[in-house]
């Protein structure tokens, strides 16, 4: 048969079809809507572009892919998320760094005269206090070895120096011999539990304790002299072998005891039993630096990893990841933790990806736990890294204003936290955006990772922001698509209420628009005028997108199958079951085949239906067949 | 008045003009066998209005593009069997609170026989260890006998101790009332004073924050006698 005759080709295969009826139509819809959370939220269906909203980020940072409303991938600075339908930015460190003594070993509170006491862990050995009208001045300076804690109860500020007599020292500042005698000495950590005071010595897998609250009777030794009388018979041995205690703390009226390998728990009948095994967790040096009870649960750290202990079952909380460039950013140590307020916070380190594979700074930061979501107040001091655990590196003090005192490396900072929800400052001062913090949302996917998005505007609601040329206060919104390191702008938002922002700072006119498969918002809040007393705030970002997915057609058509049809003033020299035949086996091909349409344009199609339709019976054709005259209507696939 | 005589036929005698007469056609010698048109020729090549390209036999089959937004904050009901609004609470605790089922909170818990006696209760979430119970409230919550029913079930458990929480499920579509109404109940940092940010307030009536900071002390002996650490 010939192949040369018709309007289209199949296969290879010429063919005549009845012009009117073909037909060719996409088969993908226009603009499938969005499927995550907090899409579409507002009246969409009516309108061609469709919303996606961010206002209210409590859910925390971590989230890498827009798949909670509420979450966003991570800030950078001080930024505050945890106050309902607002993120702005966090109050900001005060230094008040020891210069004359910095080798600080960690801080208690002597709640009775509300003075900060540090100790020194170096070379310097004193223990000093800090009031914020005078500084830091000295309390002990007993010099020839580090000081290993200090401890306040109600009546007095117990002082304990390596292998030297436990110290004691009175509101009013007097200070004499505490302990049974010299022996009790090298204290590590003291708690108070069950109306006893618990201590163990550096090094030791023994707890001692005493009801007194003076302390007088806290022996510090088992056999002092060998003479197989036990001195302290009412000590308890935490668990055999090699690894000695690292802290305490008084739960759900049990005093836990942590070991290198593990949990003890000692209850009424002083006898340590283990309730938790992480020996296979030993080589953490940094383990249990966080020891803190929150809404009812126990926080510890082991290695990286939080955990929630409710007296029968481990939960990890973990914080999630940081950001999304490689190396990821992600908590490796932890420094320590305290309750305060609503709020669980925790001193860690990070390593920063802003700075991609080029990166060597750790930073240490301040992380905020409100039972749902982790945040990141702020990053507090750059290039420093947790060696050691160091005891109670963070303390609440509640007096006003309340402030969480924190002691990293050889620094002091007070940082102001919020009674309830409202703001505090200070808020640090930020002369130019590239040293603003920032607010990074999650890859916004719309659900679709592989659609393409076509933006051309987004809204973005803020307030308390201020042109006056005093106070400049404003927020300005980045952006990247795709995982581009080249970022680009949306430019700044300078009024309060609503602004829309256009793609690359352009005008609305034409419309500029951004296409793109993903895209990450930054917003970076800027207090140019160095108020501290103010932030901007951020209420709302509304992306307005279109999705587009890939284009398909489909084409449908009728074939005129007949003996040696005419076409043109030609005519063909076929069988019609010739024809037939031809277009049954393409419809049974498994593999794409070659389509040309009536335009001579080329497509990889799949023959989805064949239909034939009966038409004339006429004399059988030359080759002997039967000639019956038909219309096959086609139906194609576009294959991509 | 004399009697009017009435004629009456006796015959019937067909009319000349009316009588029928059958025709005969003559017939081929074999008949096709016919069939309907909607049965030979497909609904979408004679209805040319119609989504004509045809795949399967119903036409293009459209594939249902994306989930739906609730579903993406629900756990799946292949894991978790209940209606919509009791897979999103059961999303929020296992995921957003860290807690465990089975543990921290038991789904549809059988109280007092459950559904298998008169009387019995089966309640959505129970907390057992917070005394806490979440009912998550459909549309049907407001029907008398739904009502006077739920009504009479609140009461035992308070007799028990429990406090009962209604979720209404329009309540848990909005993921910021949600968000807001959680954290009340499980004494978490809300939008303290009424506020519920940007998007309004809850004015429910959840006192569950000062009891759940009561009871988060006597949880830990529950549980360490229950469990003997």
């Amino acid at each position: 048969m010939t192949t040369d005759l018709g309007d289209i080709s199949l296969g290879g295969v010429k063919y005549r079809v009845d012009l009117t009826s073909y037909k060719e139509k996409d088969l993908a819809d226009f603009s499938p809507r969005a499927s995550v959370p907090g899409g579409s939220v507002n009246m969409a269906e009516l309108l061609l572009y469709q919303p996606l909203s961010m206002t209210d980020w409590r859910h925390g940072f971590g989230f890498l892919w827009h798949t909670d409303a509420m979450g966003y991938m991570r800030s950078y600075g001080d930024i505050d998320t945890r106050q309902p339908g607002a993120v702005m930015m966090a109050s900001t460190k005060t230094d008040i760094s020891d210069t004359a003594d910095p080798q600080k070993g960690g801080l208690v509170l002597f709640t009775t005269s509300n003075v900060i006491y540090s100790w020194s862990a170096g070379t310097t050995y004193g223990v000093r206090k800090f009031s914020w009208s005078t500084g830091w001045s000295d309390v002990w300076k007993p010099g020839t070895s580090a000081i290993l804690t200090c401890f306040a109860t109600a009546d007095y500020l117990f002082m304990s120096q390596y292998n030297t007599r436990l110290q004691k020292l009175t509101s009013a500042g007097v200070q004499s011999d505490a302990g049974l005698d010299a022996n009790s000495k090298s204290w590590k950590q003291f708690c108070l539990h069950n109306g006893k005071i618990y201590a163990y010595q550096t090094g030791s897998n023994i707890l001692h304790w005493s009801s007194d609250p003076e302390l007088d009777d806290l022996e510090g030794n088992i056999d002092a002299n060998s003479d197989g009388i036990d001195d302290d018979p009412t000590h308890i041995v935490v668990g055999a072998g090699k690894h000695s205690i690292i802290g305490m703390v008084s739960y759900a009226n049990y005093l836990y005891v942590f070991r290198a390998d593990g949990v003890w728990v000692v209850g009424d009948d002083d006898i340590a039993r283990r309730v938790l095994d992480f020996s296979s967790e030993t080589g953490g040096s940094l383990n249990y630096a966080l020891r803190a009870i929150y809404n009812g649960y126990l926080y510890f750290n082991v290695g990286p990893n939080i955990y929630q202990w409710n007296g029968a079952r481990l939960t990890d909380v973990t914080p999630p990841r940081l950001g999304d460039r490689y190396p990821y950013s992600e908590v490796r140590y932890y420094g320590g933790g305290v309750k305060a307020g609503n709020y669980l916070y925790v001193l860690a380190e990070y390593f920063d990806d802003e700075a991609g594979s080029t990166a060597t700074d750790s930073i240490v930061c301040l992380l905020s736990f409100d039972g749902v979501g982790w945040h990141k107040l702020n990053d507090i001091r750059i290039g420093t890294t947790y060696a050691s655990v160091i005891y109670d590196p963070i303390i609440f003090d509640p007096s006003s204003p309340r402030r969480l005192i924190i002691n990293i490396d050889q620094s002091t900072y007070a940082i102001n936290q919020p009674y309830r929800n409202v703001p505090v400052s200070p808020f640090a001062a930020n002369l130019s955006t590239a040293t603003a913090p920032y607010l990074k949302s999650p890859r916004l996917d719309m659900g679709f990772r592989r659609v393409q998005k076509s933006v051309p505007s987004i809204l973005v609601e803020a307030d308390n922001l201020s042109t006056v040329s005093t106070e400049s206060r404003y927020l300005t919104v980045d952006y990247y698509v795709d995982g581009s390191t080249t970022i680009e702008s949306f430019g700044s938002v300078t009024a309060n209420g609503i602004t829309e922002l256009f793609p690359n700072q352009q005008d609305a006119d034409p419309a500029p628009t951004q296409e793109f498969k993903n895209m990450v918002l930054m917003v970076r809040f800027v207090n140019a005028g160095a108020l501290t007393t103010q932030t901007p705030i951020l209420e709302g970002l509304t992306v307005r997108f279109l999705m587009r997915p890939d284009v398909f057609y489909g084409y449908s058509f009728g074939i005129v199958i007949a003996e040696n049809y005419l076409y043109g003033t030609e005519q063909a020299s076929t069988s019609a079951k010739d024809l037939r035949d031809a277009l049954l086996t393409l419809r049974d091909s498994k593999a794409p085949i070659e389509f040309i349409d009536i335009y001579g344009d080329t497509h990889d199609v799949y023959i989805s239906s064949v239909s034939l339709q009966a038409q004339e019976r006429h004399e059988n054709s030359e080759d002997g067949t039967n000639n019956i005259e038909s219309l096959i209507v086609v139906n194609l696939v576009e294959a991509k | 008045m004399s009697k009017k005589a009435v004629f009456t036929p006796t015959t019937i005698y067909p009319s000349k003009f009316g009588k029928r007469k059958k025709i005969h056609i003559p017939q081929p010698d074999y008949r096709d066998y016919i069939l309907r048109k909607r049965d030979v020729v497909r609904w979408e090549d004679i209805n040319l209005e119609a989504d004509w390209h045809t795949v399967h036999k119903r036409g293009v089959r459209r594939p249902r593009v994306g989930e739906d937004q609730l579903e993406a904050r629900a756990v799946q009901r292949e894991y978790v069997n209940g209606t919509l609004p009791e897979r999103i609470v059961y999303k929020y605790l296992t995921d957003r609170m860290r807690m465990v089922s089975g543990i921290d909170f038991d789904f549809q818990s059988s109280l007092d026989g459950g559904r298998l006696e008169l009387g019995g209760m089966v309640v959505d979430f129970l907390f057992r260890f917070l005394k806490i119970i979440i009912q998550v409230q459909g549309p049907t919550h407001t029907q008398f006998l739904r009502a006077a029913r739920d009504e009479e079930q609140a009461n035992e458990l308070a007799l028990w101790g429990y406090d009962v929480f209604g979720l209404e499920d329009t309540l848990i579509y909005d993921e910021y009332l949600f968000e807001e109404a959680m954290r009340r109940m499980f004494a978490l940092p809300a939008g303290m004073g009424g506020s519920g940010g940007a998007h309004g307030s809850y004015e429910g009536d959840y006192t569950g924050t000062e009891k759940v900071y009561m009871i988060f002390q006597e949880i830990q002996d529950n549980l360490i006698l229950q469990f003997g650490v």
